[in-house]
């Protein structure tokens, strides 16, 4: 069975930043055919367990502190290039 | 909401001066004040959230988007947007200096959705990003800004 990745948009309170990059990555990752679960989530909810990726900016990368998941932290939130390159080499894609 | 219904001339503003990335969240909150639909205390909600959050709000290379919570005094779902005369920093190494600024007002997670999507589209694309710094006045930048037509 393949399993259904679970992916993270992290901003501080998941109302702003963190749907804009949710869309990026849906968009993304339906275009390289993964299956995911994308969420938003702030940082509390990001520290929980269960999640295979976290992205997020560059600032508040640092205060999610020592997580599982691997972390992609993006520049431009409206640049799909940078979410597309940084996301599938965070999991191991090759474009 | 789309963009198209939450923008107009009163909320937006061309060329703005400001002296710093306080002055510049504030210019764009009393948009939002002076429309109704937040209270006045939600600008120093956007100023907190920055401040705790560090400089995060600058999304990409020039542009910031700062907000507060619902609770902090959100009357309706909201948006504005002004550009400045002189860039300014926000304390973000990569995106600063910045002179283009959205704020929006969110009474849930779902109602300003569309219009975060609306925006994404037409930010995503340099060229009217280069409009939107290079507008002259409202009627230019709301232009550009409603120029994503609801689908």
């Amino acid at each position: 069975m393949i399993k259904i990745l679970r992916v993270l948009a992290v901003c501080g309170m998941g109302l702003g930043s963190a749907l804009l990059l949710k869309m990026n990555i849906e968009e993304v990752l339906k275009d390289a055919g993964i299956e995911a679960k994308v969420e938003t989530a702030d940082i509390a909810i990001a520290r929980g367990p269960g999640v295979d990726l976290i992205v997020t900016s560059l600032g508040l990368a640092p205060q999610l502190g020592d997580v599982s998941a691997k972390i992609v932290t993006i520049h431009s939130f409206f640049d799909k290039n940078e979410m597309r390159e940084k996301v599938l080499e965070a999991l191991g894609i090759k474009d | 909401m789309n963009l198209k219904e939450l923008l107009n001339h009163d909320l937006v503003e061309t060329k703005v001066a400001v002296e710093d990335w306080e002055d510049a969240v504030r210019a764009v909150g009393k948009l939002m004040v002076r429309s109704g639909a937040v209270e006045k205390r939600y600008i120093d909600g956007m100023i907190r959230t920055a401040k705790e959050l560090g400089p995060y709000i600058v999304v990409a290379p020039g542009i910031a988007l700062p907000h507060s919570r619902p609770e902090d005094g959100v009357k309706r779902t909201c948006m504005a947007f002004i550009t400045l005369k002189k860039p300014v920093e926000f304390g973000n190494e990569i995106n600063d200096p910045v002179d283009l600024v959205v704020a929006f007002g969110a009474v849930d997670k779902k109602q300003h959705i569309e219009a975060l999507q609306d925006l994404a589209t037409i930010l995503g694309d340099k060229k009217n990003v280069q409009s939107l710094r290079e507008a002259k006045n409202t009627e230019e930048l709301l232009k550009i800004m409603w120029s994503q037509e609801a689908k």
